[in-house]
């Protein structure tokens, strides 16, 4: 009992830590992408690896007692649901850090570090939350439709943030200044290539989510449609990302307008799917 | 004990350079090909140890190494003297001299392009690089100058990776054609419209095709110097009159005007009928004619980038007061560098006398070494008297190891002595292994 108490409190404190490393970490980043400073760029690795290091850590905390075994449910457990999507973003930040695309690691960082961060403290309330996925339906199709429309969800999350870089490039473009607060990003051109193939992933990916979640529907309750909250959050998200598709792959706009409309549907469909997935506890793979 | 402590080499520099001399004095003092080996082989003559001379279009220096600093300046000076044909209470007003910390430090200035005119240009190492290789061909430096050259190599290095005083260009062509990479993600693909053939517009033309741009149209109201331009600076690029400008600026992704004329090339109408078929990729435009050319309306334009000649002076004054900027952090770094120097060199100071102290060593284990093998290790197989021989080599090494690291770290002023001591603590040491009688 004392040791589980223990392990509880050392968990909390390791992911408050964890916070506040990606917190200052995304402050550097955005202090190195304005003003190209190396100082801030060392900060910035500093800060983002002792937070792993104790994001890491504050996960092993809480789930080790458990075993191997029951490993999976860190997925089923609200603030394991949230950790592992967190997880994702910081192994695609690591990934970046020391790959080919290392260069443009900071404006990446600059982006993705704030939603870190946001995502974690949103999530520090529920870590000691009891609620639970409660599937309802029992198919194997259901684990494979939550992956596809959670990837599709980060997909969609990187081609906003690659939107915010190309405004953030195409206003400094714009006012006519010095080369060195863009000095570490890559070119319009480039940045506008990365949204679109995230923009497609992110298409693709919902799309079969869609479908599967169609599917098991159709199993379970012999129709297509539930006319549930949950359902309709779905079809919205879908749209904002088929709008999005639609509008990179027909060219119907300028490049800037639609990226300011990627932001912007992106806010509308990521707010909508934290409300259905998070808060609201009616619906089948809810956490109740 | 004479010889032991030798004075160690100092570093000179006598020279001039644009903050002290004009060009008229600078190109007196200037030497090409072999007249500048000329000049190091004689100051070696002369009785300077090692010497390298530095020529670059904002200075004439040469830098020495002697234990007899003051007589290596005069004989500099006087070698001056000779090419510049000017006497040296003329020159005394252009020229500069500098000793020791300050010579080391104004070289890791000049390599770190500190002192140059354009703070942070990258012409300076390599110019730098092959002074210092024509006096290694020439064999007139020694180990103090090629320490100290290939330190200063570093600290442009360091210097150049750890600020970023030469990252922000400041010719305004260049700016131009950084911009363009900024916009583009494969600049060598984009097609280029020049429109004018003047003198700032060609300068751009050399950049862009350094930088791997091959679709190049240049329009102009002359097609025969518009053509000329092309022979000179691209062939391949495509030469067409003036008044086809406005249709082929509608394939074009960059574009250059700097022709003369009252009424815009390129209007707010034209570039939006022209975005209509781009489908949001960008348009790149500088306009570096005065009277402007292209219609200002169209930096407004989604997807467009406009530039005019202010624009582009304004991005240069910005990135050379960013450069000013990074100019303490340098010095930080020169400054730890140029101690880092100082003390390798203090270090030099006790070579003689390590050497001094090993050869004494080795000659007392050879010597008893001997003794004992003709009487009371004769009986002693090859073999079992190698096993002595690594014995008695082992135990002297191992002993000398502490006085000797002791000795360097004196030296370097580790211990806390100061200059003053360390001839003091050698001839102590040397006291301690002097033995009179021993040869006896």
């Amino acid at each position: 009992m004392i040791a589980g108490n223990v392990m509880g409190l050392l968990n909390i404190l390791l992911f408050i830590s964890a916070i506040c490393c990606m917190g200052i970490a995304a402050c550097c980043a955005m202090c190195a992408l304005h003003g190209n400073n190396d100082r801030f760029k060392t900060l910035l690795k500093f800060f983002f690896y002792v937070g792993v290091f104790f994001f890491v850590f504050s996960g092993v905390v809480r789930y080790f007692p458990f075993g191997l075994r029951d490993f999976i449910l860190i997925a089923r457990t609200i603030w394991g649901h949230l950790y592992l999507l967190v997880l994702f973003l910081i192994l695609l930040l690591i990934y970046i850090h020391l790959s080919r695309w290392g260069k443009h690691w900071i404006p990446v960082a600059a982006v993705v570090l704030p939603f870190i961060t946001i995502i974690s403290l949103l999530s520090l309330p529920l870590i000691s939350s009891n609620r639970i996925m409660d599937a309802r339906i029992a198919n194997h199709l259901l684990p494979f439709h939550v992956i596809f429309a959670l990837s599709g969800e980060l997909f969609f999350l990187l081609a906003s943030a690659g939107s915010i870089i190309f405004l953030y490039l195409n206003f400094q473009l714009k006012r006519k200044i010095s080369l060195v607060r863009t000095m570490s990003l890559p070119s319009l051109e480039s940045i506008e290539s990365f949204t679109a193939w995230a923009s497609q992933m992110a298409f693709f990916l919902l799309s079969i989510g869609l479908v599967l979640g169609i599917i098991l529907v159709w199993i379970n309750f012999k129709t297509l449609f539930l006319f549930s909250f949950k359902e309709i959050v779905m079809y919205i998200s879908w749209l904002c990302v088929f709008c999005v598709y639609l509008l990179r792959r027909k060219k119907l706009a300028g490049a800037t307008t639609i990226s300011l409309v990627t932001i912007v549907l992106f806010i509308v469909a990521g707010a909508l799917f934290v409300v259905a997935n998070f808060f609201r506890e009616a619906g089948f793979h809810s956490f109740k | 004990m004479k010889g032991i402590i030798e004075p160690i080499r100092e570093v000179v520099l006598v020279g001039l350079s644009h903050k002290t001399a004009p060009v008229e004095m600078r190109e007196r003092f200037a030497l090409e090909g072999d007249a500048r080996l000329r000049f190091i082989k004689q100051a070696l003559i002369a009785g300077v140890e090692e010497v390298v001379y530095v020529a670059t279009c904002n200075r004439v220096e040469a830098y020495a190494a002697s234990r007899y600093p003051e007589r290596a300046v005069k004989i500099l000076l006087e070698l001056f003297e000779e090419v510049s044909s000017i006497p040296q209470s003329d020159a005394e007003k252009f020229v500069f001299r500098k000793y020791s910390k300050e010579a080391v430090s104004h070289l890791f200035e000049v390599a770190s392009s500190l002192d140059s005119m354009v703070v942070g240009e990258n012409e300076i190492l390599g110019q730098l690089k092959e002074c210092y290789s024509n006096a290694v061909k020439a064999k007139t430096t020694g180990p103090v100058l090629n320490k100290l050259f290939h330190h200063a190599f570093r600290t442009a290095k360091r210097v150049r990776s750890e600020t970023a005083i030469s990252r922000n260009p400041l010719s305004v062509a260049f700016i131009a054609v950084e911009l363009a990479r900024k916009i583009f993600e494969d600049i060598t693909k984009e097609r280029a419209l020049i429109i004018g053939a003047g003198e700032m517009g060609e300068l751009i033309l050399r950049y862009l095709v350094k930088a791997g741009v091959h679709h190049i149209v240049i329009a102009n109201r002359s097609i025969a110097n518009a053509e000329s331009l092309a022979r000179e600076v691209y062939p391949d690029a495509r030469v067409v009159p003036l008044v086809e400008a406005a249709a082929e600026s509608a394939m074009a992704d960059i574009l250059i005007s700097s022709v003369a004329s009252r009424d815009f090339v390129l209007t707010e109408k034209n570039v939006r009928e022209i975005m209509k078929f781009r489908k949001g990729k960008p348009l790149f435009i500088i306009d570096i004619a005065v009277p402007r050319t292209i219609d200002p309306n169209i930096s407004h334009i989604e997807d467009v980038f406009l530039y005019d000649i202010d624009d582009l002076k304004s991005i240069s004054e910005e990135n050379r007061k960013v450069r000013e900027r990074e100019v303490n952090i340098a010095m930080e770094i020169i400054e730890e560098d140029v101690k880092e120097f100082l003390l390798w060199q203090r270090g030099l100071a006790v070579v003689p006398a390590i050497n001094f102290i090993q050869k004494k060593f080795e000659e007392i284990r050879k010597k008893e070494l001997a003794r004992y093998r003709r009487k009371k290790l004769k009986h002693l197989a090859q073999k079992d008297f190698k096993a002595v021989e690594e014995l008695t080599l082992q135990i002297m090494t191992k002993t000398l190891h502490n006085p000797i690291a002791h000795l360097k770290e004196i030296a370097k002023g580790m211990r806390g002595h100061g200059e003053r001591t360390i001839e003091e603590a050698v001839h102590m040491i040397m006291e301690m292994f002097k033995d009179e009688g021993y040869e006896k």
